[in-house]
Parts: C-alpha cells; sequence; structure tokens
C-alpha cells in the first residue's frame, strides 16, 4: 500500500486479486480481453475496484470505472491514478 | 389421492451431523451429537464456548467464488436448496408458476461482524461491495429463485427461530392460493460468533455445560440448561400432486396442513399456558383435515431451555388431550435458529417415508413436569400411512405447527 508498482508488478497483483477474492483465472489475459468475457460483470467490476483501491491506496472515480472494458484498460487506469497519488 | 395436494419431491438438508438429507437422518437415528467447542482463539472471546458447526467440507455445492462473496447462511442454503433442487430430479415447471421461499431468523449477520473487524483495522476502503448484498435477509431466497427460474415470488420471511417452519407453511398458502405449482421452501442460519453467544449468553439461552459437549442439549430432561447454538439449512423442494404426478417424480411425503398464531405476550419468553402454540396445532390439524389420534408423532421444538421446554409441554397437552409420542432433533444437532423447523421438516419427511422416527438423546431424567411419551434411547417405528407434526415456535411469540404425512 502506498507504493508505485511497476506494470510487471501492477499485473501481477491484478491477477493475484481476482484469483483471490473473486475466483476469476486472469492469467491467460491479454490488453484487450474484455473484463466482461473474463466473467466479471457490473457487480464484480464494483468488487474488484474496492478491493484494487484498498491495496494500491487509489481511489477509481465513478466516471473512470463506467468507462472499463478490457485488461489493458484497467491497467492503464491504475497506473494513471498511481502516478496521480505519487 | 387429490390432484390438489402438495407433496414432498426433493430434500435438502446441511447439519451439524450431516451434509446432506440422508446422512443427518442416519446420524439423528443412530443418536449421533454435532456439539462441540469453539476454536480457542474464539472460545476466549465469550462466556459460552459451546456450538454445533456444520463441517466446511459439507459444501460440496457452494463454488469458492460464492464462498468468497456470500455470509455463511445463504452458502448454507445454497447448498441444501441445491441438493433439494438435484433429488427432486431438477423439475421443469412453467417460472411464473414457481416460489422460492427461504426464511432466516437474522440473515446475514456473521458477514457483516466479520467485516466490522476489518472495518475497525483498516477504514472504509475495505468495505466490499458485496457487503450489502451479503447482509440482506433475502439473498438466500433470491439467489435460489435466480438459479431456478421461480418468477412467481421469492419471499423471505422472518420469524426468529419458527423462520424455517414459517417458510413452507407460507409456501403452503400460495399452493392454496392457485398461486404455484412448485416451491423451494425452507430455512437457513449461520450466526456462531462470539458476538452472538455472548448475546444469547446474556439472555440465559444457552447451555454452558462446557466439560461434556455431546450432553450439553438435554431437550425435556430434569437437568437441562439451555440450548447450543447450531447452524445449517433445509429446503424442500414442494409440488402440486399432479404437477409432480405428470413428471413422474418420486414422492417423499405430503405437506398436509400448516398453521400459525402468535402469543402476543412478549418479546423473549413464551407464554407458559401454551395456548397459542395448541391454538396454532388446532389450525395445522384442521388444515390437513385431521384430528388429534391421526398423529403418531411430534417433532418438538424442544430447544432445552427450562421456560420453552414446558411452555411446549403445556401446548402439546392442550392440543393433543394425552400423552403424545415426542422427539426432540435439536438434543442431536443443537439450535439450527432460522433453519430448524425446515431440517425438522425435511427430517419428518425421511420418518414417515421410511417409518421409523429418530430418538432424543441426552435424555437421562424426564423432568418431572413434562409428562410427554418422549421418544428416547432407540428410533421408534411409525405405521403406514403415519403423520408427524413439526412444532416451531420463536421470540417474539411465533408459533407454526406442519403436518407431514406419509403417501
Amino acid at each position: 500500500v502506498g507504493k508505485t508498482l511497476q506494470q510487471e508488478e501492477l499485473v501481477e497483483l491484478v491477477n493475484k486479486l481476482a484469483d483471490e477474492f473473486l475466483d476469476l483465472d486472469l492469467t491467460g489475459a491479454t490488453p484487450q480481453t474484455s473484463l466482461r468475457s473474463l466473467g466479471m460483470d457490473s457487480y464484480d467490476q464494483l468488487e474488484f475496484a474496492t478491493l484494487l483501491e484498498e491495496h494500491l491506496d487509489v481511489c477509481i472515480p465513478d466516471s473512470k470505472l463506467k468507462d472499463l472494458e478490457t485488461v489493458g484498460g484497467l491497467i492503464a487506469l491504475l497506473t494513471e491514478l498511481q502516478a496521480d497519488a505519487g | 389421492m387429490p390432484a390438489d395436494d402438495i407433496v414432498i419431491t426433493g430434500l435438502g438438508v446441511v447439519s451439524p451431523v450431516g451434509g446432506d438429507a440422508r446422512s443427518t437422518m442416519d446420524a439423528l437415528l443412530r443418536g449421533e451429537s454435532g456439539v462441540t467447542l469453539l476454536p480457542e482463539d474464539q472460545g476466549e472471546r465469550t462466556p459460552v464456548r459451546l456450538h454445533a458447526p456444520v463441517d466446511d467440507a459439507a459444501l460440496t455445492r457452494v463454488s469458492r467464488r460464492e464462498r468468497l462473496r456470500h455470509d455463511r447462511s445463504t452458502q448454507l442454503a445454497l447448498q441444501a436448496g441445491r441438493e433439494a433442487w438435484e433429488d427432486a430430479g431438477a423439475p421443469e415447471a412453467d417460472p411464473s408458476r414457481v416460489a422460492s421461499v427461504v426464511a432466516t431468523g437474522m440473515g446475514g449477520l456473521t458477514i457483516l461482524l466479520e467485516l466490522y473487524d476489518r472495518y475497525l483495522i483498516k477504514g472504509p476502503i475495505s468495505v466490499p461491495a458485496h457487503t450489502i448484498p451479503g447482509i440482506m435477509a433475502n439473498a438466500s431466497s433470491a439467489l435460489l429463485a435466480t438459479e431456478i427460474g421461480a418468477r412467481a415470488a421469492a419471499v423471505s420471511l422472518a420469524s426468529a427461530c419458527a423462520s424455517g417452519a414459517d417458510a413452507i407453511a407460507h409456501a403452503i398458502r400460495l399452493f392454496r392460493d392457485d398461486e404455484i405449482d412448485l416451491a423451494l421452501a425452507g430455512g437457513t442460519e449461520a450466526i456462531v460468533h462470539p458476538v452472538t453467544l455472548s448475546a444469547f449468553g446474556a439472555l440465559r439461552a444457552l447451555s454452558r455445560r462446557h466439560d461434556d459437549p455431546p450432553h450439553a442439549s438435554r431437550p425435556f430432561d430434569r437437568d437441562r440448561d439451555g440450548f447450543v447454538l447450531g447452524e445449517g439449512a433445509g429446503v424442500l423442494v414442494m409440488e402440486r400432486r399432479r404437477h409432480a404426478e405428470a413428471r413422474g417424480a418420486r414422492i417423499w411425503a405430503r405437506a398436509a396442513g400448516a398453521g400459525s398464531t402468535c402469543d402476543g405476550s412478549h418479546l423473549v419468553a413464551p407464554d407458559p399456558t401454551g395456548q397459542w402454540n395448541a391454538a396454532a396445532i388446532g389450525k395445522a390439524l384442521r388444515a390437513a383435515q385431521m384430528g388429534p389420534s391421526d398423529i403418531s408423532c411430534v417433532s418438538a421444538h424442544a430447544t432445552a431451555t427450562v421456560q420453552g421446554d414446558l411452555a411446549e409441554t403445556e401446548a402439546l397437552k392442550k392440543a393433543f388431550n394425552g400423552p403424545i409420542a415426542v422427539t426432540a432433533l435439536k438434543s442431536s444437532f443443537g439450535h439450527m435458529i432460522g433453519a430448524s423447523g425446515a431440517v425438522a421438516a425435511a427430517v419428518a419427511a425421511l420418518s414417515v417415508h421410511d417409518k421409523t422416527v429418530p430418538p432424543t438423546r441426552n435424555l437421562d431424567n424426564l423432568d418431572p413436569a413434562i409428562d410427554l411419551d418422549v421418544v428416547r434411547g432407540t428410533a421408534r417405528p411409525l405405521p403406514a400411512g403415519a403423520a408427524v407434526l413439526v412444532n416451531a415456535a420463536g421470540f417474539g411469540g411465533h408459533n407454526t405447527a406442519l403436518v407431514i404425512a406419509a403417501e
């Protein structure tokens, strides 16, 4: 928490949290993979957002959450929020 | 048999003595106990350390994802509901004629207590999105409705320890009102936690026989000192006879009638005269078009509190005009609160089907004030065509009786 993660670490954390708390396997996903195709509906996205906020100490604005569609988009957003926070 | 009869075609139970309906029945017939001491780290946070837990390994029909998200009461309801549905052969029915009625006494209390611990340490950022859906008392009923495609109704009743029996009674009314042809109905509860044990302890409602857990739950015994908090779920598939017969379903028993009343006297103490409990039994018998002599055995509420067992004795004497055979399942698996009436109904269905009723454990010295014919020692045979009356009562003065009859 509080530490800015590099891209690879971020992907690793996203995969770990998805597995641990949502029982979703993101390891085979590419940046283009849609969150929905991974079985993540809007409720799961809320759940996931709270987890990421807690673990990265960032705040994901509702407007950004609404527009999230792909794994790549999520990583980019988290990178951006970390940079803002840092 | 009338085509409008309500029959039970599926049974699902997860209890402290068994992971499914049949293994629970077998354990009861053997007189086993599911009562044990809390793990030490929890036990040191409550003055009452006895409980009757469900083995986590029993949750075979609940995914890891569901365990991460739902309150334990909902996990138990999913386990029992799915077992009942599979047992009934996953029936196809017009969704607009199917209901899900799953009750709970206290809903998602445990998930809230656990999340509060996190909240205190980590603050609001640690409160996950599943918190509210997890606490909702209607989560089990709604999830099972979604799963089986029930569109006529998804109902969640709360009448404390009568909740599970009330769910079945409510389903019977939906059949009688011609709203449905099929229902998944039952109850669930999972509130074992140091806070709830302390709270029931403050009411002086729980046994403190810590030195001898298997013998702590002692309904009707002279030396009883309160109930043991259990957890579990019981769900029935109930079906209109013509619907069940048209698809060639196996029928366990008939849900012949239900009756409910309220003591209207106190929030936690039962009416010592038992008059309104007796009235609920009378209503259930009339609904079943039966008289007191048609009942072979009562599956009593019998939690093993001093006052509760005495009040129920008065009720049974008034309702049956003489000594009636009675068994007390909570002697084996403790008190599953909102699940207990539904689990008792599932056991009653197996009892009339198998023509045998499980015995009451731990009855060494019958309380001299309790002049009932308590089934003890070994299982007692039931005649062909028998009916068992399930009696349930809850904090608030709720009384509900169900008549479960053989085919």
